[in-house]
């Protein structure tokens, strides 16, 4: 540990360079309590400059801790002083660890000036400073190391010596056997644990064996790891080869280092050296080129005798090694002639390094002396006057000698009275010494000093001149100020606030300041404001001017609030701190400021009051999204209902409805429009940088939920917007617009993007990222000052510029705020204007068309009606439709208040245009309107023409009361006779009436062979019941019944033999239309499929015939008989089956089970599928989560951008009639899941 | 340079030489696995091409 590298330690510069443990051992060092033995070391001859007081004090019986720290000190300080004296203890760089190492040279010293004297006691004194150099190492290597024990220790020896000395005074040898043996036996036990070259040749063998295990295992890394094992084992060599360094070497490696000088080196004692090495360098040089050209055996002997010089100089052993290992080769001289070639510009180098190592030190030698000059002109100047005259006197004459100038001594002669003259000639020569030192340290690289600064520099070198100390830019001078154009133009501004006075003093006005142009900046976006010509074109004169007013008010409040605090945080900067330190805290500060002035003006957004139009603007900005919902279901609903508005004109409703209508589609074609421009346009609405950053920055991801946006996003946008791409303006662009929005919407500016919360996060980038070029922009500003004056100036300049570009942008952002409102609420009028437009044409097309029913025959005289008559397009007819349901639902849509009309009116309405097509089916398209043919379309012409919608309803409204009751009572009997499968037609409809009226269902059903199947439909208990009242069949289970000792086999054949009769009863009955599907007719068919194949199948076939050209119920009803647990009430599969049957032109009419069961197939393989549906509707399962589990529906593709909203894939989904829409997304999820 | 600090010098070398052997270590294991990888990845290939063919 006895490490003069560690001698740097005083000084804070080197102390990053301090071993860890050093800390420890100085700690250690002063907490040390002071030994019992401290009162023995009076007595000590070596300790003679001890204070008499430390005695006393360790004697004293309280000794407090501080007192005995101080005493340790002192204690060893003067210990210090004995072994070194007081030159070396003066040092700055002496440093206390380092003692082991002299301590141990004492020793031997000590030892070997003793056996001088005492050759007789040589033996012992060698076995004394043996034990004590083993002692000495022990303490070294100890944990509890400190600098007391090592005095305690070496007081013991001490000790030890004088009694060795004193017990054995007799025996006589020669001086020399003893000085000779006892230094030669002691130096060895130094070194004898561990030597470099021990450890050196311990670590080269391991590292030879590692490297060549890798190099075994992978041999391609060979070449790599050589290199390795080279690097390390010529790192080993060179660290033997190094020598012990002197404290002046240390100190030049130290500097060197540094790359700066150090003051209090002891720099005296090298030059010589170093001469002579470049001496030696040269000449090495010139006898290498010499010999280079030489010839013959002693040419190469030469060559071979200065290579090994040069080696032997650079300390390496290259080139004897050339010589050696290749003067085998043919090519020797060549060899060596390059190894020549190589050591002469290798001892080049190493001659240019010298030299300036040399030149340096002697800059270093200059720079010493020139700094103990100083110390001792300043010491000579606080001297008393009668000693401190001589003092001076040699000061002076010393300050000839070494800065060469007369001055000095010329006052010195003319002025023997000392005084005044003489410490002016000091302080001169002081001065002009530090210029000296400066202007030398300015030849280093570091060019920090200013030499010139020597003259006007006060007397202590100032670190702080690096800091922006506001009274000395207050006392600048004026001239540099009134020069730079920043500061005229600054001075203009502040209006005679110039800076003459101290301080920018913060303005008090500035909170009313900030108010009142937020709020100019606001009415100047104001559409509507009183301020503008007609209210609403251009602005005022007065209002343009007052606005400026306002604006140049508020910038130059809030420019002089800021240079305030700025230049206060920069007074009060710690000085200590780096420039670059110094920078970012002050760059920090601008942003903060910049900050703070955000939030004041969020203030005022969110808690601005404002009525009438405002507060409808603010809604109306802050609602877009919800007015784009709002606008879209208005203009659907306007669309949606022309076909109704029409039929509405046609049936004499007022103009109030249409016009209402009309109106309902246009302003929700506006509200749409406009909402739209609003979010999703940037030349119109709110969309603008800050949504770029989000496709920018986030092109992974998608559109989704608000924790979209994370910190890390954040991150990534601000460094996004600190590059060059985005200059500071596009900044102030966006955040002035931003500004405008939260101003508009009441809300602070964070909650201004389009999507408000999801947005704050990119809000906050921009405004970090804007704020942050600002303060760089100031920043760089204030860097490029040269005078503390040009610095401030250029701080308020920079600071009025960026309030005023800031406030310009406010200004510019409403203005567009303004355009965009008008070009988005013109558009979107346009637009909503032009649906009116569209709708109202549409609706009057629809009114003006001539019916051709009512085109008078050719020859007669046209007959223009009073009424226009509309006639309504033929319909598809599907399947299991009839012409009462038909008509019902066609009157439903026409007829306004269709259900503020009672059961028996609407029968009778219905029943009014159902009589005209049963009366003339053909004029219709019908054959026979009792059986619809599905394909087919029903022609209805002029049927629903207002004329006979109004005669239809005349007969409606002088309905009596009587007559309803009847059409009540009337509809309950067929819907009861329905029920029990009786079929109903045109024809015999009112003979049903009547029969049933007349006798009672009961008696008609029976009459009318309809037992069986209404007992069907009820239960199966009431089978043998209705057969036994009314059929043979019945009498005959009856029978049976009755008859318990019938054996099971004839039961059995009885049984089938009677289902079999009443089964096909049953389905003949169904096919003749005799009566209605039951599900007990698949069933019956299926009882004896086994007994009786063929029959079962010819059949099914036929009620497979027979069921396809039935109702849709019907169909439903027997798919589920067929398949119970695929075709499920829930799942809707007979629907969708039924419909994609129907429209499908592919699949054949369906005449049997066979044909049936491929179509369910061909259905089951398109609905199973998971791709995602085309533009056409197809059905597919999809797992919509009810309960019952995936259900089938319709699904198509719907798309369309419109206006970039829709801009991806929507799936519309057909489900009993219910319409959803999914994203894309969504609806493979469905699928999938469904699957 | 005193003998101790050449010695604490020369382990610390030492020490160094290990850590950057031991990189090399890694560097090499790397790059085997690397190879491995790539022989199977072409092996794997060899043999769908020849099932290609044959089917």
């Amino acid at each position: 540990m006895s490490d003069k590298g560690l001698s740097a330690h005083r000084t804070g510069e080197t102390g990053r360079r301090r071993m860890p443990e050093e800390d420890g051992r100085r700690r250690r060092l002063r907490q040390n309590i002071v030994p019992s033995h401290v009162d023995d070391m009076q007595e000590e001859d070596l300790l003679a400059g001890h204070d008499a007081d430390i005695s006393e004090e360790g004697l004293t019986p309280v000794v407090t801790r501080e007192t005995r720290r101080k005493s340790d000190e002192k204690l060893v300080d003067n210990f210090l002083l004995n072994v070194f004296g007081q030159e070396a203890l003066e040092r700055d760089d002496f440093f206390h660890s380092e003692l082991v190492e002299p301590i141990a040279e004492t020793i031997v010293i000590l030892a070997t000036q003793k056996a001088r004297e005492r050759p007789e006691l040589n033996s012992e004194l060698l076995t004394l400073a043996q034990k004590a150099q083993r002692e000495l190492r022990v303490l070294d290597e100890a944990e509890d190391f400190s600098r007391l024990k090592l005095h305690d220790f070496f007081e013991k020896y001490k000790r030890d010596l004088a009694s060795l000395l004193a017990y054995n005074n007799d025996n006589n040898m020669s001086r020399e056997e003893t000085t000779s043996s006892v230094v030669e036996k002691i130096e060895p036990i130094e070194a004898a644990q561990e030597s470099p070259d021990k450890v050196a040749e311990e670590k080269v063998e391991l590292i030879n064996q590692k490297a060549e295990q890798l190099i075994a295992v992978v041999p391609e890394a060979k070449s790599e790891v050589t290199k390795l094992v080279d690097d390390s084992q010529n790192g080993i060599k060179e660290v033997l080869r190094s020598r012990k360094l002197s404290h002046l070497e240390y100190a030049e490696n130290e500097l060197d280092k540094i790359g700066k000088p150090k003051s209090k080196v002891e720099i005296n004692a090298e030059s010589p050296e170093a001469g002579s090495k470049i001496d030696k360098i040269k000449s090495l040089i010139k006898k290498l080129n010499d010999a280079f050209s030489a010839a013959g055996v002693e040419g190469y002997a030469a060559r071979r005798k200065f290579l090994q010089e040069a080696d032997d100089l650079i300390g390496t052993k290259q080139y004897q090694d050339i010589v050696l290992s290749h003067s085998k080769d043919k090519d020797k001289e060549l060899l060596i002639n390059e190894a020549i070639e190589r050591a002469v510009k290798e001892l080049e180098d190493m001659l240019r390094n010298e030299e300036i190592r040399v030149k340096n030190l002697e800059k270093l030698k200059e720079i010493k002396s020139l700094r103990d000059l100083i110390k001792q002109l300043e010491a000579s100047f606080g001297a008393p006057d009668l000693d401190g005259y001589d003092a001076r006197k040699k000061a002076l004459q010393e300050a000839v000698r070494i800065l060469g100038n007369d001055v000095y001594l010329v006052i010195l002669n003319h002025d023997k009275d000392g005084g005044m003259s003489v410490n002016e000639a000091i302080e001169k020569a002081i001065l002009e010494a530090e210029g000296k030192i400066r202007a030398l340290e300015a030849g280093d690289n570091t060019g920090k000093a200013n030499v010139n600064s020597a003259e006007t520099a006060p007397v202590t070198p100032a670190p702080e001149a690096e800091k922006v100390d506001l009274s000395k830019l207050m006392d600048a001078s004026a001239k540099a100020v009134e020069a730079d154009p920043n500061v005229q133009e600054a001075r203009r501004r502040l209006d005679g606030n110039g800076f003459e006075t101290k301080i920018v003093e913060a303005d008090p006005e500035l909170d009313q300041k900030r108010s009142d142009f937020w709020a100019a900046n606001r009415e100047r976006g104001n559409f509507w404001s009183k301020n503008r010509h007609l209210r609403f074109t251009a602005q005022t004169k007065e209002q343009l001017a007052n606005y400026d007013k306002i604006k140049e008010e508020y910038d130059n409040s809030l420019a002089n609030e800021k240079q305030a605090k700025l230049l206060e945080f920069m007074a009060n900067l710690d000085p200590s701190l780096s420039e670059q330190d110094k920078k970012a805290k002050v760059l920090a500060k601008h942003m903060e400021l910049d900050f703070g002035e955000e939030d004041a003006v969020d203030d005022i957004a969110t808690k601005q009051e404002v009525s009438g139009m405002g507060k409808f603007k603010a809604f109306w900005r802050k609602t877009a999204l919800h007015r784009l919902g709002l606008g879209i279901g208005m203009f659907v609903a306007g669309w949606k209902g022309v076909d109704l508005l029409a039929k509405a004109a046609a049936v004499g409703m007022g103009p109030g409805f249409i016009a209402a209508r009309v109106a309902l589609s246009s302003t929700g074609a506006y509200m749409s429009s406009e909402a739209l421009l609003d979010t999703r346009t940037k030349w119109a609405g709110q969309k603008g940088l800050i949504d770029d950053l989000k496709d920018i920055a986030f092109k992974k991801k998608k559109k989704g939920g608000p924790d979209l946006i994370t910190q890390d996003d954040k991150t990534v946008a601000i460094k996004l917007l600190m590059s060059e791409k985005y200059p500071l303006e596009i900044l102030e662009k966006e955040h002035a617009r931003l500004r405008t929005l939260s101003l508009d919407k009441h809300k602070g500016i964070k909650d201004a993007g389009r999507f408000g919360a999801e947005q704050i996060l990119m809000v906050e980038a921009i405004q970090t990222a804007c704020f942050r070029k600002r303060a760089q922009a100031y920043v760089e500003n204030l860097a490029n000052a040269e005078t503390p004056e040009q610095a401030r100036a250029k701080s308020l300049a920079s600071l009025l510029s960026q309030e005023k570009a800031a406030t310009l942008e406010a200004t510019s952002a409403q203005d567009k705020s303004r355009i965009k409102a008008i070009a988005r609420n013109s558009v979107a009028a346009f637009i909503g204007v032009g649906t009116g437009w569209l709708i109202g044409s549409k609706l009057v097309d629809k009114l003006s068309v001539q019916p051709e029913a009512t085109t008078p025959p050719e020859g007669t005289i046209p007959v223009v009606p009073e009424v226009p008559i509309v006639e309504t397009p033929d319909q598809l007819i599907g399947r299991g439709d009839t012409v009462w349901g038909m008509v019902e639902d066609h009157l439903a849509k026409v007829v306004p208040d269709w259900d503020k009309l009672n059961p028996a009116q609407q029968t009778r309405y219905i029943d009014y245009f159902e009589n005209k097509i049963v009366d003339d089916p053909s004029a219709f398209g019908l054959t026979d309107p009792d059986h619809l043919q599905p394909g087919t379309k029903i022609h209805w012409g002029d049927l629903f023409a207002d004329k006979n919608l109004d005669e239809g309803m005349k007969f409606v409204k002088t309905l009596t009361p009587e007559q309803m009751q009847n059409i009540v009572e009337n509809n309950k009997i067929l819907s009861a006779a329905a029920k029990h499968g009786v079929e109903i037609t045109h024809d015999n409809v009112n003979d049903i009436i009547r029969d049933i009226r007349a006798n009672g269902l009961e008696q008609y059903l029976a009459e009318h062979g309809h037992g069986v199947a209404q007992a069907a439909a009820e239960n199966a208990q009431d089978i043998a019941a209705g057969v036994d009242a009314e059929t043979e069949a019945g009498d005959m289970a009856d029978g049976l019944e009755a008859d318990d000792v019938m054996d099971g086999e004839v039961e059995d054949a009885a049984t089938e033999s009677l289902e079999q009769t009443v089964s096909d009863e049953k389905v003949e009955g169904f096919l003749t239309g005799a009566r209605a599907y039951t599900g007990d007719i698949y069933e019956s068919i299926q009882s004896y499929a086994e007994t009786a194949p063929e029959h079962a199948h010819e059949q099914m076939s036929a009620l497979v015939n027979k069921v396809f050209e039935s109702s849709a119920q019907v169909q439903q009803d027997f798919l589920q008989d067929l398949n119970p647990e695929d075709f499920t009430p829930d799942n809707n599969k007979a629907e969708v089956f039924l419909k994609a049957v129907q429209a499908s032109t592919r699949l054949p009419d369906i005449n049997s089970l066979e044909q049936l069961q491929e179509s369910i197939n061909v259905f089951d393989g398109l609905a199973s599928s998971t791709a995602l549906p085309g533009k056409e509707f197809v059905p597919r399962l999809l797992d919509l989560g009810s309960e019952e589990g995936p259900v089938y529906a319709f699904a198509k593709q719907v798309s369309g951008k419109f206006l970039g909203l829709f801009g991806e894939k929507q799936y519309l989904v057909d489900y009993g009639g219910n319409l959803v829409k999914f994203n894309e997304e969504a609806m493979s999820a469905l699928l999938k899941k469904a699957a | 340079m005193t003998d101790q600090e050449k010695i604490i010098k020369i382990k610390e070398i030492y020490q160094d030489f290990l850590v950057r052997l031991n990189e090399l270590k890694e560097k090499a294991n790397a790059q085997t696995t690397a190879k491995i990888q790539a022989i199977e990845k072409q092996k794997i290939e060899d043999i769908l091409n020849k099932i290609h063919k044959e089917l």
